[in-house]
């Protein structure tokens, strides 16, 4: 089984959608409820013992969990100084402190598992310094560190932890973005083109393929920068 | 509940190994006989116990970082801890 945070909206449903098409067995987790998805489990990824209600309910599944996907996060796009310290806050606290929440209570089903994949992501944003971006930079340059800490934890376990770092992918993230600001960014990738979600949904399926054991640590730039 | 004894024969379990150890065995800091990977997996080790017992361990307590009373300090805290949490389950 692979767990997919965030998997009800925007990468994350399109990652689930994909996995479940290459017949693998999938859990979403976020906030909303989900009642077409029977594998769905609502939960606040930065309540902690909301998380660990939803390990011990896995835990209980007859399926083994073999790969962890963290998609949850949310965007925030302003100026420093004058981004409201509630907005900084709900950043921090959802693509921060939840990915490490999410890592931390779930890695113990993967080390039952005796091995698998944890992927997180990041933004391309952190590489660019994008200008505009540097609260939801902060949070995301934090779990690309973590993750890389994380990776040497768990390295005994025979459990990689990456990161993939996507520029512009046309989802609900980007509401409010112009077209003109997309093309900024994407300008600065290597490859100028905006990504479609399945240029994710391949570097997932890249990283969760056996051959792809030895890749921890990693910060995977879509595009490259 | 869980006594050392038993506790001893988990951490020899998961180590494969036969380590001398006593109640006042270090499980953590310089003095430890074990390394983290061993460590994590006593954890997982007591969390399966404690399904049995009726009750789901948590290693992740605030305790569990403090310096003087980590429940990983010995062999004989994480036993107590793992008592203490068993008794709070049963109120």
């Amino acid at each position: 089984m692979i767990i997919v945070t965030g998997g009800s909206s925007g990468l994350g449903k399109a990652i689930t959608a994909d996995l479940r098409e290459r017949g693998e067995k999938v859990a979403t987790i976020s906030r909303r409820e989900d009642p077409e998805d029977k594998d769905h489990i609502s939960c606040d990824i930065t309540n902690y013992q909301s998380l660990k209600d939803a390990y011990h309910y896995l835990g209980k599944s007859e399926h083994r969990v073999s790969a962890l996907i963290n998609c949850a996060g949310i965007a925030s796009m302003n100026l420093a100084i004058t981004t409201p310290p509630s907005a900084t806050e709900k950043v921090i606290k959802t693509n921060l402190i939840g990915t490490i929440f999410v890592n931390q209570v779930f890695a113990p089903l993967l080390i039952k598992n005796t091995g698998g994949r944890i992927i997180n992501f990041s933004t391309i944003a952190v590489h660019i310094s994008l200008k505009g971006e540097s609260i939801y930079v902060a949070s995301k340059a934090g779990v690309e560190g973590f993750s890389r800490v994380f990776a040497k934890e768990l390295a005994p376990f025979k459990i990689t932890v990456n990161c993939i770092a996507p520029g512009p992918i046309k989802t609900n993230l980007l509401k409010g973005v112009s077209d003109e600001q997309i093309k900024k960014i994407v300008d600065r990738q290597t490859i100028n083109q905006t990504m479609k979600p399945s240029a994710i949904t391949e570097i997932v399926s890249l990283l969760l393929r056996e051959e792809s054991r030895n890749i921890t640590g990693e910060v995977i730039n879509v595009g490259g920068v | 509940m869980i006594t050392t004894q038993q506790l001893i024969q988990i951490i020899n379990d998961v180590a494969e190994a036969d380590i001398d150890l006593a109640s006042d065995s270090s499980l953590v800091g310089g003095g430890s006989f074990i390394d983290s990977m061993v460590l994590v997996q006593i954890c997982l080790a007591l969390e399966e116990r404690s399904q049995s017992d009726g009750f789901s361990f948590d290693w992740t307590s605030d305790k569990a970082m403090s310096s003087l009373n980590s429940i990983f300090k010995t062999i004989e805290t994480l036993a107590e801890e793992y008592n203490r949490q068993l008794s709070e389950n049963k109120k």
